[in-house]
């Protein structure tokens, strides 16, 4: 079972009950999870407020605590972090049917109940650390998509002006011509215009268009 | 036997030496949540009644020891519906019952 958990996986627990917290810590722990336990939820709160980058991959949280509710800490941290970017998953006594659709509804990714039934929580908690590394793969895939039709808008843009301008000024090294040397300055500012639109990229309009079979490209507009 | 031994091995894997430890987490923080409780009962406050009947629960859960976790749970039930008028049996069981499972468990993990 060990052998299919990134060992690198960060995992924090925020129960006020000791033993509890202790029991799931040393099972995660058993499995190769690197765990964190708090028995308070008032310091990571803090951090999260701060705007510190969030060390964990996922958090169980205990739904009943005495400084604040679970679903408080919830609501806390989904102001911070969606549930694509963070995983939560309740920890909830058997009773406690109230709380746990309260805490879904919140925006918790699942719950499990308590005493920790391993083989359940080894499957939610994998589940949820799966979709989680997908939607970063996808979005990475995504990134490096827009990259390669910016690498390829920039190709097109600059690189017909900048021609033009080299041929113009080629010819001008031997026979000088005023209307070479102007057609040259034009293409020359043509380039500083797509510059100056490059730099301020999130304002220019653009339109994704078919460059060739395989590969896209912005119109800039 | 006021736990369930089969239950309380499959749930640990057999690991009598993780068993042991945890025993000692459960002497001090039941000592704590025990005390607590019957603070809140003394002073009527219900929300502090159910939290900590709730923690007590929640630690003798991982024990398996029914009665005892029946036994928070009513206190828990009562703090909740704001009514603890015969919290007395519930607790009693918890008194009495507590020291007598921490003996049991050590006793089965041959301390």
């Amino acid at each position: 079972m060990g052998s299919e958990v990134s060992p690198s996986k960060r995992l924090l627990i925020i129960d006020d009950d000791q033993l509890s917290a202790k029991i799931t810590e040393k099972k995660l722990c058993k499995q190769g999870y690197e765990v964190v336990v708090l028995n308070s939820a008032l310091t990571f709160l803090e951090s999260l407020k701060q705007k510190k980058p969030v060390e964990y991959d996922l958090i169980l949280l205990d739904v009943m605590m005495p400084d604040v509710s679970g679903i408080d800490v919830l609501a806390e941290i989904r102001k911070y972090k969606n549930n694509l970017e963070l995983p939560v998953i309740m920890v909830t006594s058997k009773e406690e049917s109230e709380g746990i659709v309260e805490a879904l509804r919140a925006g918790a990714n699942d719950y499990i109940t308590k005493p920790l039934n391993l083989e359940v929580a080894l499957a939610r908690i994998r589940t949820q650390l799966q979709v989680k590394e997908l939607i970063s793969l996808s979005l990475q895939s995504k990134q490096v998509s827009t990259i390669n039709t910016m690498v390829t808008t920039l190709n097109h843009e600059i690189n017909n002006p900048l021609a033009i301008a080299i041929g113009n000024l080629n010819i001008c090294k031997h026979k000088p011509d005023t209307a070479r040397i102007e057609k040259a300055l034009k293409a020359l500012d043509r380039i500083t215009h797509i510059v100056k639109k490059i730099e301020n990229i999130t304002e220019t309009k653009m339109e994704e268009v078919e460059y060739s079979d395989d590969t896209n490209m912005y119109k800039i507009k | 036997m006021l736990f369930d031994e089969a239950k309380l091995m499959s749930h640990f894997d057999g690991d009598k030496e993780m068993i042991n430890e945890l025993i000692e987490v459960f002497d001090d923080s039941y000592k704590e949540s025990l005390s607590a409780l019957k603070n809140s009962l003394q002073e009527k406050d219900l929300k502090k009644i159910e939290l900590h009947a709730h923690t007590l629960k929640g630690m003798i859960a991982n024990f398996f020891a029914e009665d005892l976790r029946v036994a928070a749970y009513e206190i828990e039930k009562m703090g909740h519906n704001s009514d603890i008028s015969g919290y007395e049996n519930s607790l009693n069981v918890l008194d009495q019952n507590l020291p007598r499972l921490i003996g049991e468990l050590r006793s089965f993990c041959g301390q």
